[in-house]
Formats: structure tokens, sequence, C-alpha cells
């Protein structure tokens, strides 16, 4: 089939575009960016020394934001 | 709210948690530590988790740990999800052949995406509770969500017991004009923002 057959046949047909898949995609494309050099999560950056005597039975592990359910600073760009 | 926006932030927060699993797996293997953070399962908030939540935990609530917090998970989880770009997190762990819920964490990136937010952490106070601790998983999934975002730092807005983060990295800090007490961490990111 030649070129101008090709771009007729396109022209004419229907394709279809799936929102999920580009998105899925434009998320992967991101992650290859940010791990391009390298992972290295928190768990990562803890000395083995320390990995291995690892104990956090007395973390309290309860963070309960004061603004209950109000809309907060969270949303607020700062400098820290 | 579309379809595109709800889709790419749950697969960045499905990667950060892939990346975090892949990390502990991996000093596991070399190092072991099955011991404090073996046979857990890192994944999003959903109505299992709920559920349990509201019919375990309580179980075990007390003046010497714990006594819940004024809202449900289900009206904390409704709010967040809101937003698309929310960060969410249940860490389940296998403990003598039942699943275990042991930590759920919620939290939201800033409008222009400078930072992100912790805002509600819980974890079990159950006999079966995380040796390792729950703040391991959710803060290192929150900050790889958050240079997947390309947020510049992680926030924590009024931990319970602000000391115990010290050792991961955070630092007190007052926000003017702002109620509330803050930890926050800076966070490696090289690699621009996006949406």
């Amino acid at each position: 089939m030649t070129t101008a057959n090709n771009n007729k046949l396109a022209a004419s047909s229907v394709h279809a575009d799936d929102e999920l898949q580009n998105a899925i995609a434009a998320a992967t494309e991101r992650a290859a960016e940010v791990y391009s050099n390298g992972r290295k999560t928190l768990v990562d950056q803890i000395p083995i020394k320390e990995w291995l005597e690892w104990d956090a039975t007395d973390d309290l592990a309860i963070v309960a934001d004061s603004d209950g359910l109000e809309d907060d600073d969270g949303c607020l760009d700062v400098a820290a | 709210m579309s379809i595109s926006q709800l889709a790419y932030y749950y697969a960045l927060r499905t990667i950060a948690r892939t990346e975090v699993a892949d990390s502990i797996n991996e000093r596991v293997r070399k190092y072991g530590g099955t011991n404090h953070s073996g046979g857990l399962t890192l994944c999003s908030i959903n109505k299992e988790a709920i559920d349990f939540a509201r019919k375990e935990w309580p179980k075990y609530y007390g003046d010497k740990t714990h006594n819940g917090f004024e809202y449900s998970w289900e009206t904390l989880y409704r709010k967040f999800t809101a937003r698309p770009s929310f960060f969410d997190l249940a860490i389940w762990q296998q403990v003598n052949g039942e699943r275990v819920l042991q930590g759920l964490a919620l939290g939201k990136p800033s409008n222009g995406k400078t930072h992100l937010t912790l805002n509600w952490i819980e974890r079990s106070f159950a006999p079966t509770y995380l040796r390792g601790g729950a703040l391991l998983p959710i803060l290192a999934c929150a900050e790889e969500y958050a240079k997947l975002l390309g947020c510049h730092r992680v926030l924590i807005k009024d931990a319970v017991d602000p000391q115990k983060y010290e050792r991961y990295g955070y630092t007190s800090f007052k926000l003017p004009k702002v109620t509330g007490s803050y930890l926050y961490k800076e966070i490696s990111n090289d690699h621009g923002q996006q949406q």
C-alpha cells in the first residue's frame, strides 16, 4: 500500500485514546526521571548497624491534625 | 476531578510504595530484619482497612496508649480523597496466619506542591503491633511520593510524640500566623515539579 493510501486510511479511520493508560504512562515516565540515578529511600538511608538493632516498639506513631476536617495551611506553599 | 488526574496520582502512590517495599525487601534479604519488618503489605486505604480500624483498633485503646481520634478513618478518608493528589497508606502484616492492620496515614500536598503534609497517622496498639514501627514505612512512602510530586520537603502536622521523629531526620519548626506544631524534613529532589 502506498503512503498516500495509508494517509487516506488514517484520516478516515477511528482512533481510541485511553486516558487511563496515558496517565499511567505519564506517571511511569515521571518515576523513571526521579529514579534515573538510583533509589535512596528512608529505609536505604538507615545505617546497617542501626537496621540490625532496629527497635521502634515505643514509637507512639500518632498524628492528629488540630484543624480537624477544616482546610488548613497544608495547601499553602511556604518556605520552611 | 478527571479520571486521568486520579489515575496519575494513584500510579505515583503505587510507585512510591513499590520503591519502599523493594528497599525493605533488599535490606531484609541482605541483613535480616524480618522480626521487625517482615510480612508487610503496603497499600491504599480501602474499605477493609477502614472496617478493621473501626472494629479492631478500639479494643486496645487506653489512657496509656491512645484513645482514638475525634473522626473516623472513613470520614477522614472521604475528606482527603477530594484532592486527587492526596497521600494515603495502609500497612498490613501477616501475623500468625492472620492479616493485621498495623497503621494508617493520610496527607496532602500544598497547592504548588512545594511540600507534602502528613495530617493523620494512627497505629495498632494490639499485642501484635508492628515491632519495627509504623513510622518507618509511612515516612518512607510519604517521602518517595513527595519526590515524585516534585516537593521540596515533607511536613508532619501535630505529631503526638515529636521527639520520635528525630531519628527519621525530622525537625520542629513554627509557621508564622498558623496554629499547630510542625516537623519538617528537606528531601532531595533535582527532578523538577510535575502537574
